[in-house]
């Protein structure tokens, strides 16, 4: 049974699972739940859907375009039975998975990373730029407290002496 | 989940438009009409351009349900919907009257035994 791709988020159909829409020029929409067949009833553009996977790839947040995904491929022809080629791709499933999952990780992990360079490197320059406003902190709080605590004492006793000479 | 009184679009070259269902033609006490059932329809409404002459509104004819609205599910899982609800126009032979089908004819219309349909339609699923 072939696994076919979600027309919306383009993630896989297992058999028994979502739905098909056949427009009225007979053209076919394949969809994997209720969630992406919703979105597309609403008009949504898969590409502007920040959990699409067009979307992700789109922004670079995913891998994509790597040899890794060649092999996952649309093929029309059926190949004729033959044990050794089956299972040697049997053998190959696993390593696959495990070169695809490294890759994937590694992508992330480079993506985040220089993120957060970048991050630092923004926020620095901002302290640079704005150095007057950063304060020292404990001591220039207790001044602050120290004078404001003054202020109110010598205008209570400006008041107090003023009524007393009344 | 067609039933008594359900507009379908004819998907045909007939010359007919538009038909109300009038009848299922079915064994079953639930009379729900879906891909592929047999069904009586009167005419609604026609093409002008196309057989006036022989095609009017109120007569009556069978048809084949080819397109639901309402998801249908199959043996091996997969379910499906269309866009519209349509039909396809058979004569009082049992042959289909048009020569043309615009739209898809199901599986479910092979196995009812529709074949000519099926090769009339211009894609089948």
């Amino acid at each position: 049974m072939r696994l076919e791709k979600c027309w919306f988020c383009s993630s896989t159909i297992y058999p028994g699972h979502g739905i098909c829409f056949v427009r009225n020029d007979s053209k076919l929409f394949k969809f994997c739940r209720t969630k992406c067949h919703k979105n597309f009833k609403m008009k949504r553009n898969p590409r502007k859907v920040k959990w699409t996977k067009v979307y992700r790839a789109l922004q670079g947040k995913d891998l994509c375009n790597d040899t890794v995904f060649q092999f996952e491929r649309r093929r029309n022809r059926p190949l004729k039975y033959n044990r050794e080629i089956i299972n040697s791709t049997l053998s190959a499933l696993g390593k696959l998975d495990a070169i695809r999952s490294r890759r994937t990780n590694r992508f992330f992990e480079n993506r985040v990373n220089k993120a957060k360079d970048v991050k630092f490197v923004h926020d620095k320059q901002l302290i640079e730029q704005n150095i007057g406003l950063v304060r020292s902190s404990h001591n220039g709080r207790m001044k602050d407290t120290k004078d404001s605590n003054k202020i109110k004492l010598d205008a209570s006793m400006t008041l107090f002496h003023s009524k007393q000479e009344e | 989940m067609i039933q008594v009184g359900t507009l379908l679009a004819i998907s045909d070259n007939s010359g007919a438009k538009k038909a109300k269902c009038i009848k299922i033609l079915k064994k079953t006490k639930k009379n729900m009409g879906q891909v592929g059932d047999l069904i009586v329809v009167s005419l609604q409404e026609t093409n002008p351009k196309n057989n006036t002459k022989t095609l009017k509104k109120g007569q009556l004819f069978k048809a084949v349900l080819l397109e639901t609205k309402r998801p249908k599910r199959r043996q091996d899982g997969t379910s499906y919907t269309f866009q519209r609800n349509s039909a396809a126009l058979l004569s009082a032979q049992g042959s289909p009257l048009g020569t043309r089908v615009q739209g898809t004819a199901p599986f479910e219309v092979r196995e009812k035994n529709f074949m000519k349909l099926l090769v009339l339609a211009s894609t089948t699923l």
